[in-house]
């Protein structure tokens, strides 16, 4: 199987501290893929280097094969590379319904339109229509984001990106602040996603990673430890002194 | 999170059109207000001189609206573009090129392209950076119209204009009627272009890089050339908002660039609020007409009053104040 994102020895620093070190990380096409590891490891850093928030300081990082290491951020997006954020990044004062129909019209190259209304593209509604309903949202359309409660904002921060039709999906946290009762939302929302979208979830919630992933890797002081599967990481006894704190073993 | 019935999705779907559309929809207040402006031109026959320059300020506030309303770029230097289009039109006009029509397409053509020229720079840095960036672009060109004198006339101002009758047919007259007419049609034509532009995929994309371009970014749209084109776009409406006015004076001076007609525009807008296309139109007619008032009650001190009000404003806070204006003209908020 070909990978469908793969980063070639991807290093960041900020003066003399090393957040990105050497990462080289593969995930297949369609793999469902988590990256834990404990705080101040460099999760998000890798997300920002990987969606072109932030330029790395040497590597390269390869989606489908294409070197991507250059392009700009807003062109990986429309390459298939889409993220979600751990702090909710929305248009608070826009409404639900505008956020995801704003990220469909944009797949589908139509935001650039300055004279037609969206209110008249059937295909855009439709889709927009689509992936409020898998997330919930549909009665929440007509309000405004701002005045939605945390954890349907948070539904709509991964709604959002959904809409921009991934083939690679990241995850930043998504269950971040979201009470227990609302996580199954969350997830069913990923399940939801076709086969051969691949997803890369970081996340703390153990629980909910050994229930998403196939593949796990571990970030330890922005370099891999190691990577195997959700037992093979659980039996991984350098992986638990990480969690538990003592000592690296 | 079953999928719905094949009707359930198009009641949806409807449902959802409409909701998009909601925002676009003409209200009633809106139809007043153009109402209420054609009246004024059969009405008030004495106040066309006043009303034109309302009109004109109107445009120029509309046009920072854009910028600042829509795009969240702060300018303290939009008089560029005022007074490049200025210039443009009176220069024309002094050369023998006293077509009005043709000196607005002039003036917005330069000052549109000095507004795409400069955008680069504007993309730079926060909000502190644009307002010094946009700042010393204003001051750079006001020295230039200041020491070009064999273009711009200099200090003393560009003499010698000669405008054209409107459309071949219509002398500009002395009591402003053709005048106002003129800047009337031209503020209406270009207030339902930049409504139409702003109801569009396009124009919700500008205000997704206003609310939040980091999050604009991750969904796919291209920050920098949505700000180039919106910026690019107001620097063109303000051109011809300066054209108008020295077509419709028939004299051009340094006023029209200088810093003080940028801060005006500025106080303007948000006498009037942003982000809803009509603020600048009512914070210029508020302001024209309390100029008027205020230095015929006290002719040395009006600007006091002025300056009072804006203090009110600020203790009684944004939200309170428009909340009326943006009820009646603004978009749903919920």
């Amino acid at each position: 199987m070909s990978a469908m994102l793969e980063t070639v020895a991807l290093e960041r620093r900020f003066g003399g501290l090393v957040a990105t070190s050497k990462v080289g990380l593969r995930l297949e096409r369609g793999a469902r893929h988590a990256l834990i590891g404990p705080n101040g490891a460099g999760k998000t850093t890798l997300i920002n280097l990987l969606t072109g928030v932030l330029a790395p300081s040497s590597g390269r990082i390869l989606l489908d094969g294409a070197d991507i290491t250059a392009v700009r951020a807003d062109r990986r997006v429309r390459l298939g590379l889409v993220r979600t954020f751990q702090i909710n990044q929305l248009f608070a004062e826009f409404t639900v319904l505008e956020t995801v129909a704003l990220a469909v019209a944009r797949r589908r190259g139509r935001d650039g339109g300055v004279w037609r209304r969206l209110a008249g593209d059937r295909a855009v509604v439709a889709e927009s229509v689509a992936v409020l309903d898998r997330f919930g949202l549909v009665d929440a359309m007509t309000l405004r984001v701002g005045a939605l409660p945390y954890g349907r904002q948070r539904l709509l921060e991964i709604a959002t990106a959904i809409a921009c039709g991934p083939r690679v999906l990241l995850l930043d946290e998504p269950a971040a602040g979201v009470p227990e009762a609302e996580r199954n939302g969350i997830l069913a929302g990923v399940a939801a996603l076709p086969e051969d979208v691949t997803v890369l979830m970081i996340e703390h919630d153990m629980d909910l990673v050994f229930r998403f992933a196939s593949r796990i890797s571990v970030l330890v002081n922005g370099a891999i430890l190691t990577e195997g599967t959700p037992s093979e990481i659980a039996a991984d006894r350098r992986v638990r002194a990480v969690y538990l704190g003592s000592g690296h073993g | 999170m079953s999928d719905p019935t094949v009707s359930g999705v198009d009641l949806l779907h409807d449902e959802a059109a409409a909701a998009l559309a909601a925002r676009a929809r003409w209200r009633w207040p809106e139809f007043a207000f153009w109402a209420a402006a054609a009246a004024s031109f059969f009405l008030l026959p004495e106040q066309y001189l006043l009303l034109n320059e309302a009109a004109i300020i109107g445009l120029f506030a509309l046009s920072l609206d854009l910028v600042l309303g829509y795009a969240g770029i702060i300018s303290l230097g939009h008089a560029a573009f005022f007074g490049a289009g200025a210039y443009t039109a009176g220069i024309l006009a002094k050369a023998g090129y006293g077509d009005p029509l043709l000196g607005l397409v002039a003036a917005a053509a330069v000052a549109g392209g000095l507004g795409f020229v400069t955008s680069f720079l504007v993309l730079r840095g926060s909000d502190l950076t644009r307002l010094m960036v946009t700042l010393s672009v204003s001051l750079v060109l006001f020295e230039l119209a200041n020491r070009l004198v064999w273009l711009t006339g200099g200090a003393d101002g560009l003499q010698g204009m000669a405008v054209g009758p409107l459309l071949g047919w219509f002398e500009f007259d002395i009591f402003g009627r053709v005048a106002y007419g003129y800047s009337l049609a031209v503020l209406f034509a270009l207030f339902l272009v930049a409504r139409r532009v702003m109801g569009s995929p396009f124009g919700l994309s500008v205000r997704a890089v206003k609310g939040n371009a980091l999050r604009a970014a991750a969904i796919g749209v291209p920050v920098h050339a949505r700000l180039v084109a919106i910026y690019t776009l107001a620097a063109g409406y303000a051109g011809v908002a300066g054209g108008l006015l020295a077509e419709t004076t028939q004299f051009v001076s340094l006023d029209v660039i200088a810093f003080h007609r940028s801060a005006d525009v500025m106080l303007t807008l948000v006498l009037g609020g942003v982000g809803y296309l009509y603020g600048g139109l009512l914070g210029a007619l508020v302001f024209k007409l309390a100029q008027g008032w205020l230095s015929d009650l006290t002719p040395e001190y009006w600007q006091f009053w002025i300056g009072l009000v804006f203090v009110l404003m600020v203790v009684a806070g944004r939200e309170r104040v428009f909340a009326w204006p943006l009820r009646l003209f603004g978009r749903e908020r919920r």
